[in-house]
């Protein structure tokens, strides 16, 4: 079992027994309860959440993006890596290390910092798996029109912050 | 059988209609460039994805629960409501450093606290500090592939970005879809047929009773 699985099953504890302590079984079978609705009202649109995911896996390979952005500098580089972001997939243990070779292979900190942010505010897997079933269409849009600026903006102003404090 | 069509059809809104669609095309596009194989190789990622997060998600799933019913919808709404503001926005924002793990657990946890009540402009706030500001993002992961300079220097650069977002956010909601779903403020009815706000009403306000 690892970290991750062990602090969610220990959250997930104490929630439990909070809800014990305050209404003992009748609570935690109440919460149980507001736990299935959630599941009623998402199940169906995470099974197309999670295809669209398969999907875009195999229509858009990780390597092709690391060849994209290679040693590029300056404003087209940080733009490159502001937009790929969009259509990486995979946790962190997949996008990591594609973002570490990224930056061994001479990327400078503006794009790197443009790639890290966007693969986290508008990867389109993240959206279209996981807000988007959640929390609707409507929310999970506005959110991301509203963020489809920022990564160029952050790439910028954190190259000028990685100067300052390296 | 036919209970199960019509609930099924009651199912259908605007997310699913476009999530349906966006699956489509991606199939099309699959078969399109890699025949009947591209598809079968991606519906199997889709299942090994699944099969790496089940356990999680249904951990997420009754911790969402457990957190709609142990933090009262007046709290949230009085913390997160449409009512709240600037403050609202400034909670959204930051409790979002210290949201650990990954989408299986905040998003249920997120859609809990959206369906007791919590404002557009908040909710957005927090889905955009999740995404730049999580700490267990940092220090698990950042940090150790990259080094410290390069993850502080975009943790730095992004801190004040989520409340605006959650502001500017709430505006273009406002602008486009009209004003937001009115939900858990007015004695736990909704006038939006949207997301999990719709189920998990009534059965919240029932349950509080039970307290």
């Amino acid at each position: 079992m690892d970290l991750s699985l062990a602090i969610l099953i220990g959250m997930v504890a104490v929630a439990i027994g909070l809800a014990f302590w305050r209404g003992g079984w009748r609570q935690i079978l109440a919460g149980l309860k507001e736990a299935v609705l959630t599941f009623k009202t998402v199940w169906f649109r995470l099974i197309l959440g999670f295809t669209l995911g398969g999907l875009i896996q195999v229509l858009i390979p990780g390597d092709l993006i690391a060849e994209w952005l290679g040693p590029t500098s300056g404003i087209k580089g940080i733009l490159i890596a502001s937009y790929a972001g969009v259509v990486m997939t995979g946790g962190p243990y997949v996008s990591l290390p594609i973002v570490a070779s990224i930056y061994a292979a001479g990327a400078g900190p503006g794009p790197v910092i443009a790639l890290l942010t966007s693969m986290n505010l508008l990867s389109l897997p993240g959206l279209l798996t996981w807000a988007i079933p959640f929390l609707g269409a409507k929310i999970a849009l506005t959110r991301y029109i509203v963020c489809l600026f920022l990564p160029p903006l952050i790439g910028f102003v954190g190259a000028g912050v990685f100067e300052l404090i390296s | 059988m036919l209970t199960g069509i019509k609930s099924l059809l009651k199912k259908i809104d605007g997310t699913l209609i476009f999530l349906g669609a966006l699956v489509l095309v991606a199939v099309i596009a699959a078969q399109a460039i890699g025949g009947g194989d591209k598809v079968l190789d991606g519906l199997e990622r889709a299942g090994s994805l699944f099969e790496s997060v089940w356990l999680r998600l249904i951990l997420g799933f009754i911790l969402g629960g457990m957190i709609r019913l142990l933090i009262p919808s007046a709290l949230i709404a009085r913390w997160l409501g449409h009512t709240s503001g600037i403050r609202g926005l400034l909670i959204g924002s930051y409790i979002a450093i210290i949201m650990p793990g990954g989408p299986y657990i905040t998003m249920p946890v997120i859609a809990a606290i959206y369906s007791a009540g919590a404002g557009i402009g908040p909710i957005i706030a927090l889905l955009t500090g999740r995404a730049l500001l999580g700490l267990q993002m940092l220090i698990v992961w950042q940090i150790p592939f990259l080094g410290v300079e390069i993850s502080m220097a975009r943790y730095i650069a992004c801190l004040v970005l989520p409340p605006i977002a959650g502001m500017v956010g709430a505006a273009i909601y406002k602008l486009v879809f009209g004003p937001p779903p009115v939900v858990g403020e007015i004695g736990g009815q909704t006038t939006d047929a949207d997301p999990p706000s719709d189920t998990t009403d009534d059965a919240s306000s029932d349950s509080e009773n039970e307290v």
